[in-house]
């Protein structure tokens, strides 16, 4: 996978850890089992992984950012898990050609899990 | 939800009798290719990263003898458990300080209807405090065994 996806997918990622922590019952929860949830690790990560992003990636992701909680996308069974609009075949191939593609319904960043 | 559903979130196929990684970075690759084989998940890069990102808040080895790595990522559609064990032990940066003999590492989706993950993670935390159960699972010889020494009162 293209670098600069696995750093958009990893943030998503970390967006994920950085809800739960910021969950009060799932991040006490959690604790409680001996795992320590730190939301402000958690956004130093993020702005660490950011950093690396090639600016054009990364302004874009601001911009989908702004709009949507899931910038950034799987393509299940040919749909975008966005907005569930059907995945062009050719998106496949763009995969394999190492590139970042957006959903051109939705416009989010799309991956291969 | 109680062990043997949790045990529904693994297989034969997701069991690592023992580990050839001797490092905390080579439990997690190993791990990794046994969650990837015969799932829809095919990128083990973004796998590792989020397994490593929840590593850095603070080692998930919190049982005696035991980890938990965990966590959520947009790449599964559901809740899996992969299982492991290293005879010798690895370091893996545990609360007592001793290696780890046995790994849950639970990869959970973005969301997961009630709850399962943590409550996953509280059944396998709260089962690998008992020392007879913990030290049965890691003698078990086979998935099958392993699964019995579990459930087993």
């Amino acid at each position: 996978m293209n670098r600069q996806l696995v750093l958009l997918v990893s943030i998503q990622n970390l967006e994920l850890q950085l809800r739960d922590a910021q969950d009060d019952e799932k991040a006490k929860e959690l604790e409680a089992l001996g795992f320590p949830m730190d939301a402000d690790k958690i956004k130093q990560d993020i702005d660490g992984l950011l950093d690396q992003v090639e600016p054009r990636h990364k302004g874009y992701y601001k911009k989908l950012k702004a709009k949507y909680d899931n910038p950034v996308v799987p393509v299940w069974d040919g749909h975008c898990t966005g907005c569930f609009a059907n995945v062009p075949t050719s998106f496949t191939s763009v995969v394999h050609e190492n590139k970042v593609m957006n959903c051109e319904s939705c416009g989010r960043i799309l991956f291969q899990p | 939800m109680d062990i043997q559903e949790v045990l529904q979130l693994t297989s034969s196929d997701r069991f690592i009798p023992e580990l050839e990684a001797t490092d905390k970075e080579g439990v997690l690759a190993e791990m990794a290719d046994a969650l990837l084989a015969g799932s829809p998940i095919g990128n083990k890069e973004t796998i590792l990263e989020m397994l490593k990102s929840r590593e850095a808040l603070g080692s998930t080895a919190v049982g005696p003898d035991v980890a938990f790595p965990h966590g959520r990522t947009l790449a599964t559609q559901d809740l899996i458990i992969v299982v492991a064990r290293s005879s010798k032990g690895v370091a893996f940066e545990s609360v007592d300080g001793g290696p780890t003999h046995l790994f849950f590492m639970l990869i959970a989706p973005p969301q997961d209807t009630g709850n399962q993950y943590i409550r996953s993670l509280a059944i396998l935390t709260e089962k690998m405090q008992d020392d007879a159960v913990r030290d049965a699972a890691l003698q078990a010889d086979g998935y099958d065994k392993f699964c019995q020494s579990l459930t087993e009162e």
